[in-house]
């Protein structure tokens, strides 16, 4: 009898990635609205600027590091090469997949039954979400590739790699940032402290090295793109994050909030909200979730510490999903929700999840393509609806561990 | 002595029974009842240093200013030059800037001498530099405040807010050169008078269509002067013809029309509306001075509309200008320049519609409507040609080329001829943009609560969490034990 393998999922996932490639190339040539996403016209122009020696940062509203446009030069070699970093993110959201499978396979848990790591590897190989990112020109795959590699590595217990990994990630984009403390303290029952007093005890050589190594990497970097770019490059890849105003509607539950704060030039100091939206994010993401969960399954604590932090974010788009996504595959094979018992309110969260976007892309769909003004009646509640979904699956997921 | 010339372009085949009455002192001009086809003046009157109403020192740091004000009520003039974005439309040289200083008083200069002249308020942020001038434009036309030209004021055409005004302070006495375009009303009388201050001359032209082309216009008529030292002396016996000069001149225009309308309308796609032009492509420009030429799409952008370079370029064309805000993200609350100037040139010159995507900037709450509504200028869409014999183009006394000024003009060399087309009535770029209708306060609060609740839920679970894991490595340990 015919036996589906994860080699049979891998090919099918290649073939879906091909599928939806050749797709966007047809409806970029003949429709309307493109499938390439702005973003890839974004990274492929910056790379245009590097390939010509200059500075990526001529591109107006490039803000990631100058190495995702170093990597994508090839695309301004000829109209042949356009996609060729189409092909990279395909690639790493590929190597993502596969890195998820053989986590799933080292799991402190293991016994999970093949047709179930299947499925559960199927979430992200086969997930039409995630291939549409990649796909239409989403990076996001590249960083996931780095996270994914760092945590593989820590589950190998070879720190440096993994630290190496993180470090990279980190400079790539700053949120994985948060995962250090978990890591930190995931590894500080590893190996004997360096000092048997309470607090201090947490500090061990595995930690150290982690921690030290990865913020060498990111330093180092930085370092070497401040050389390259100067100021530009500290602006626009981290410092813009901290003091940008998305006016423009997405999902955060500080959008339209700071839609209004954007128009006015002096607010009250009580409706200031959005200058304290990190507290609550950073302590939540964090420091409490990886108190609670880091030493008991640090993979499961990644998953609900990136959750939690997009739920907060004080911009959400779609793709900002894929971070947690790449720990969804592990967090079910832990939780009880994937079990008979719960399956029905695991249903009922995801159907809630669906729902609570669904009226919000409801509302953008009228204000973005019919003109409508629904930023007060539509978006706001829309997305206070969304935020407190997104509180309560957390509540369950937290829960189902 | 000021000057003031005065053009009368009549658009019939005769001047006969058009000057009812001349004598050494003043002319009569009866129109004809013919609405459809109005008699045009063109009324230009220079006035010397001693003549503007102000110190020199004023404007020391203004080397030139333009405005050109445009309220398209007067429609393919083949004669005079009037052909720029309709609104106002505003360049300024600075001259000896050299400080920070000088830069702030320059522009507190430019904001009195516009102040003066328009009644408007252009803050130093709200220009946009173009390739030789800082530029302001506005889609709303603009009535000039007549107090500043004392005694010309009584000859100027107070109604008319189609007009090009050059004031000029290079060599630190400054002119102002005001030109203005107007219809004279049918069926009226209109007379211009001798003023002892001004130095009149008063043209009435036909066009001789039977040996003019597009590109060599013949203008008969007459013209006569009003002028005390120049004046005919007056004599027994002397006839109407003694005061009047038989006059016939070639002008070779720089801007003409062709036969072909465009119509400019916005297809509405939500925060995203396309612009859109159609008109029939004219690709057989007959006349023999023509060397080549391609077509042109230029247009003034509203700061509440975005033009994207990277993806907006419209197909089969190149950016070829594009001064002015280039923020791809900020509300337009945030903006604070007046907009952006954009210029395509495509390739294919048969092309008969023109389309590109704009994206509409998010506009200020507003609790009374909830959308704001955006009016743009029309775009210019023309031939843009080189021709033979180019010296002549600007021996035309009615040529607009200036060193500052004119819209695209500028962007083009001496040689170019432009073929206009002409916008239908059904023409027009206007933008419902919707904004927030709300109030921050409620805004405020509910997401206060909600942020309040969706961390209480999380540290809830999270304690209970913590305490079970505790409470079951305890038990743990107690089994071990």
């Amino acid at each position: 009898m015919f036996q589906l393998s994860f080699n049979h999922v891998l090919i099918l996932s290649v073939v879906l990635r091909i599928g939806f490639f050749l797709f966007g190339l047809y409806q970029d040539k003949y429709m309307t609205v493109k499938y390439t996403d702005i973003d890839y016209v974004v990274f492929s122009d910056a790379a245009c600027y590097v390939y010509n020696g200059e500075s990526p940062y001529k591109r107006e509203t490039y803000r990631y590091t100058p190495l995702l446009s170093w990597i994508l030069t090839p695309n301004c070699w000829s109209e042949q090469t356009y996609s060729f970093g189409k092909f990279i993110f395909m690639f790493s959201d590929l190597i993502t997949g596969y890195i998820i499978s053989k986590l799933l396979q080292i799991s402190k848990t293991s016994k999970i039954s093949h047709s179930k790591a299947l499925i559960l590897s199927s979430i992200w190989l086969l997930n039409p979400m995630v291939i549409t990112i990649s796909t239409r020109g989403s990076s996001e795959s590249v960083l996931t590739v780095m996270i994914m590699a760092s945590v593989y590595f820590l589950m190998k217990d070879n720190i440096f790699i993994s630290a190496l990994w993180m470090g990279l990630a980190i400079h790539f984009k700053i949120y994985p940032i948060i995962y250090l403390t978990a890591i930190a303290y995931y590894l500080s029952n590893k190996s004997k402290p360096f000092i048997n007093i309470p607090i201090l005890n947490l500090l061990n050589v595995k930690n150290i090295q982690f921690i030290l190594v990865s913020l060498s990497v990111f330093s180092i970097l930085n370092a070497m793109m401040y050389y390259f770019y100067g100021y530009e490059f500290l602006f626009e890849s981290y410092l813009y994050h901290l003091v940008r105003i998305d006016h423009r509607h997405n999902f955060s539950i500080y959008n339209v909030l700071l839609y209004y704060k954007s128009s006015i030039t002096t607010p009250p100091s009580f409706q200031d909200i959005e200058k304290f939206a990190f507290i609550p994010q950073l302590f939540i993401s964090a420091v409490a979730i990886p108190l609670v969960f880091a030493q008991r399954d640090i993979i499961s604590s990644l998953f609900l510490q990136t959750f939690a932090f997009v739920t907060f974010n004080k911009v959400i788009t779609s793709q900002y999903f894929i971070w947690f996504l790449i720990f969804l595959p592990h967090f079910l094979s832990q939780s009880s929700l994937t079990s008979k018992k719960f399956a029905a309110k695991g249903i009922f969260l995801l159907i809630l999840w669906i729902i609570s976007q669904g009226s919000w892309l409801y509302f953008a769909y009228q204000l973005e393509f019919l003109g409508i003004s629904t930023f007060d009646h539509g978006l706001f509640y829309a997305s206070i609806f969304f935020f407190l979904s997104n509180c309560y699956i957390l509540g369950q997921f937290i829960n189902s561990l | 002595m000021i000057k003031q010339r005065t053009t009368i372009f009549n658009p019939k085949d005769t001047n006969d029974d058009v000057v009812s009455k001349i004598t050494r002192e003043k002319i009569v001009i009866q129109t004809d009842n013919d609405e459809n086809e109005p008699f045009i003046l063109e009324n230009k009157i220079t006035l010397p240093s001693s003549a503007i109403a102000t110190t020199v020192n004023q404007f020391n740091l203004i080397k030139q200013l333009r405005i050109q004000s445009n309220d398209d009520s007067i429609k393919n003039d083949t004669v005079f030059t009037y052909k720029f974005s309709n609104g106002v439309n505003v360049y300024v040289i600075p001259k000896n800037v050299e400080t920070k200083k000088d830069q702030e008083q320059f522009f507190e200069q430019v904001n009195v001498l516009l102040n003066s002249l328009l009644g408007i308020d252009v803050k130093t942020d709200n220009w946009i530099k173009t390739i030789n001038s800082l530029y302001y434009h506005d889609d709303i036309s603009k009535r000039l405040d007549l107090t500043w030209f004392q005694d010309a004021s009584d000859e100027i055409q107070d109604s008319s807010e189609t007009y090009d005004l050059v004031f000029n302070n290079e060599d630190g006495n400054p002119t102002i050169v005001l030109k203005q375009l107007t219809y004279l009303p049918p069926s009226e009388e209109f007379s211009i008078s001798l003023n002892e201050k001004v130095r009149k001359e008063v043209g009435l032209f036909i066009i001789d269509k039977h040996i003019s082309t597009s590109d060599d216009i013949v203008l008969s008529g007459l013209r006569v002067i009003f002028d005390k030292e120049e004046q005919v002396p007056a004599e027994e016996g002397s006839k109407e013809e003694d005061y009047i000069f038989k006059t016939l001149f070639h002008i070779k225009p720089r801007h003409r029309f062709i036969d072909s309308t465009s119509t400019s309308s916005i297809v509405k796609n939500g925060l995203h509306p396309i612009l859109k032009s159609n008109f029939q492509s004219f690709t057989d420009i007959q006349e023999v001075d023509i060397l080549e030429c391609s077509l042109y799409y230029y247009i003034n952008l509203n700061k509440s509309l975005i033009f994207d370079k990277y993806q907006s370029i419209p197909s089969g064309s190149s950016l070829v200008v594009h001064n002015g805000v280039s923020n791809l993200e900020l509300p337009e609350y945030k903006i604070t320049e007046w907009g952006s100037e954009i210029l395509f040139e495509f390739n294919n010159i048969s092309q008969d519609d023109i389309e590109f995507t704009l994206h509409s900037r998010y506009q200020s709450p507003n609790e009374i409507q909830n959308a704001t509504v955006v009016n743009n200028s029309l775009p210019e869409i023309f031939y843009g040609c080189n021709v033979k014999d180019d010296f002549l183009l600007d021996k035309s006394p009615f040529d607009s080329r200036l060193e500052i000024g004119g819209n695209y003009e500028r962007y083009f060399t001496d040689n170019t001829v432009f073929y206009h087309l002409t916008h239908t009535p059904q023409s027009s770029v206007t933008i419902d943009v919707p904004n927030a209708t709300g109030s921050i306060e409620t805004i405020s609060t509910v997401t206060l609560v909600s942020v309040l609740f969706g961390v209480a839920i999380i540290i809830y679970t999270l304690l209970g969490a913590f305490f079970n894991g505790h409470r079951n490595s305890v038990t743990f340990e107690k089994k071990n034990e």
